[in-house]
């Protein structure tokens, strides 16, 4: 079970902890940080304002967090301009497609273009619509349905709890990748899509989270405010919304970033085997599978997706990184 | 210490019915699954044999009754046959499974080696450019697409280098036969199967060490005027190892599982491979049958790391319980 360590407003000074910041360390950001903190007196910051000025310390985070700002405006704006500058890469032009068939890359078509003459640019852009909406609902899900379940179970302890953690010890069981391709595979397919990719990886994942916020649950219930709290005649909900989960939630965050990643790897796994996101739409791991077989001779159409999808799931794992050294959540991988 | 493993055991037993139990339901009941459609894959049911198999197999029976019968069948390692080749499901997964054991051991002992290798490396020399260099890697290796990595080795060493290799890297191994000694086409599809582990594995390696390092006893052993290096191997590996082989183990469990993209990427032919082929030809008898064991490996397998971990780890050994 992952071992957490929560920040509470009653550390006057979060200390980073050096063995979590090497590479904010290296940076020499540390040390500017401390000296900052020393030579004038603090205005009392919140806990998340103090965790943004620390993550805006770490480089490896900032880059990461420009990639998915660039990444995300590429989707967002990808049907304003691509379809008008490159051709329109989700559809074939059947009197141009045969003369504009794996082009090398130019400044008509930054990345070339593919075997029926779209250009992988635009097609690369539109994926990363998938990808991001996949990633990103599958986990805002997984999120939601893991802090409640966990944080039920962890509040209220007992038989609710021993209950909820026997169901959450099934769901870990499972190698998350080989049921999401089980499920994907007895469906018909006409129910693939991205609809039953962002559920499948959403029911699969609330477990971690679950388990996760539980014992973060468990260990702030125990603090003095929160028995003040309930002295004081607080409800069950308020104890909760009010004193227990703003303390508790911080491992979920941490969790919840790195998690964008992995749903963004599922979907491209299961895209990749043709179980997931279905032709004519694009997504990155659809794009390796059919680009895949022209491997010998445009090996580059392989390359593209797949450094969108590494560098786009490096950068949440950074920044999932980031955010834990700035939260100072401790954490086992 | 006995105590610990009846528990351990006695928490075995509701996971196994629970993922048998949602195998069953998602292989049957999921909506929009025709169970009947998947008793004969691509086939046209006809009322008439809709009948003869829903009676023959029992499919109008409640979900209880059928569930138990499956896991009857389950005992009698009976996972029905093939609907391509009629073969017994369970003769192919035993013709196919020592391929996919080989390929795991292989990637197991890369993801050992240089995962600890490389955690030990970074902790050791913490902040140096050594470990943020590791750091980096291992953060790249655990997002890593495996499939495309593979593709990217073929294209590299079967494709790019191909007067160097002789462009057989990325052939499949096809039993005797083929260019290359056999043992030279494990080293790609082991080296993509253990890369995202060894990554994790690297990871976990240096938080614990670095966090055994600030122990007490570890600052006795130095004050002890003992050698940087008796310190490190004779005291602080010996506890910061075992939630790290505790992981290697686990992940052995999940490797045997998650080879299904590896196999796939090179055409290997092992159970994950046969899987994948059933999904395209619509095999149900072999996807299902397929995963299950995969599964029911997966979980004894990380009920018997828990038992070693239980022999390993003195306060568990000792006390009895663990807690």
């Amino acid at each position: 079970m992952p071992e957490t360590r929560i920040p509470s407003p009653a550390d006057p000074q979060l200390e980073l902890d050096p063995a979590e910041s090497a590479l904010l360390d290296a940076s020499g950001a540390d040390a500017a940080a401390d000296a900052d903190a020393a030579a004038q007196p603090r205005k009392s910051r919140t806990l998340y304002a103090d965790a943004w000025y620390r993550l805006r310390k770490n480089r490896l985070a900032i880059a990461a967090i420009i990639w998915i700002v660039l990444i995300v405006a590429l989707a967002v704006s990808a049907d304003w301009w691509i379809p008008r500058t490159f051709g329109d890469p989700r559809s074939i032009d059947s009197t141009q497609a045969l003369g504009t068939r794996y082009l090398g890359p130019s400044a008509q078509h930054w990345f070339g273009t593919d075997d029926m003459g779209r250009d992988v640019f635009g097609r690369v852009a539109y994926g990363a619509r998938v990808s991001l909406t996949v990633g990103v609902v599958a986990t805002v899900i997984e999120t939601i349905l893991g802090v409640i379940i966990g944080s039920i179970a962890g509040f209220f302890g007992g038989v609710v709890d021993a209950v909820i953690m026997r169901i959450t010890d099934i769901f870990l069981a499972f190698p998350y990748l080989l049921f999401a391709i089980i499920v994907m595979a007895v469906l018909p397919q006409e129910y693939r899509g991205v609809g039953t990719v962002v559920a499948v990886i959403a029911l699969l994942g609330w477990a971690s989270t679950a388990r996760l916020v539980r014992g973060s649950v468990l260990s702030v219930k125990e603090n003095d405010y929160v028995q003040a709290g309930r002295a004081l005649g607080a409800s069950n909900l308020r104890l909760m919304f009010r004193h227990i989960l703003p303390n508790a939630i911080a491992p979920a965050l941490v969790v919840a970033t790195m998690n964008i990643g992995g749903a963004i790897l599922s979907e491209s796994a299961m895209s990749y085997l043709g179980l997931g996101i279905q032709l004519p739409q694009i997504s990155w791991g659809g794009m390796i599978d059919s680009a895949q077989r022209f491997m010998m001779n445009h090996p580059a159409l392989t390359i593209y997706p797949g450094v969108a999808i590494l560098l786009t799931v490096l950068a949440f794992t950074l920044l999932g990184d980031g955010v834990r050294d700035a939260l100072d959540v401790k954490m086992e991988d | 210490m006995g105590l610990y493993i009846l528990k351990r055991i006695g928490q075995f037993i509701p996971v196994f019915f629970g993922v048998t139990l949602i195998l069953f339901l998602v292989a049957n009941f999921l909506p929009g699954v025709d169970p009947v459609q998947m008793k004969v894959g691509e086939k046209a049911v006809t009322p008439q044999l809709r009948a003869e198999i829903t009676k023959a197999y029992g499919l109008d029976k409640p979900w209880y009754i059928q569930y138990v019968n499956y896991l009857k069948n389950l005992a009698h390692g009976d996972l029905g046959n093939s609907l391509k080749t009629g073969r017994p499901v369970k003769d192919i997964l035993l013709e196919k499974y020592p391929y996919t054991l080989k390929l795991s051991l292989c990637a197991i002992a890369i993801e050992a080696v240089v995962g600890i290798g490389a955690g030990v490396i970074s902790a050791v020399k913490q902040r140096s450019f050594a470990d943020i260099i590791t750091t980096l890697l291992t953060s790249i290796s655990v997002s890593l697409p495996v499939f495309w990595l593979g593709l990217i080795l073929q294209i590299v060493f079967g494709i790019w280098l191909k007067n160097v290799t002789g462009g057989a890297f990325y052939l499949p191994i096809s039993g005797a036969s083929g260019p290359l000694p056999t043992w030279m086409y494990y080293i790609m599809p082991s080296i993509v199967l253990a890369c995202v582990s060894t990554g994790y594995t690297a990871r976990i390696m240096r938080s614990q060490l670095i966090e055994v390092r600030s122990a007490d006893y570890v600052r006795t052993a130095k004050a002890k005027g003992l050698s940087g290096r008796r310190v490190l191997w004779g005291h602080e590996m010996k506890n910061a190892l075992i939630p790290v082989l505790t992981f290697i183990g686990i992940d052995f469990g999940v490797m045997l599982a998650g080879a299904i993209l590896t196999e796939t990427v090179f055409n290997w032919p092992g159970v994950g491979n046969a899987i994948a082929t059933a999904i395209f030809s619509r095999d149900f008898a072999v996807v299902t049958g397929g995963t299950t064991v995969i599964l029911i490996m997966v979980m004894v397998i990380s009920l018997l790391v828990d038992i070693g971990y239980a022999l390993l780890d003195p306060r568990i050994r000792l006390s009895g319980t663990g807690e």
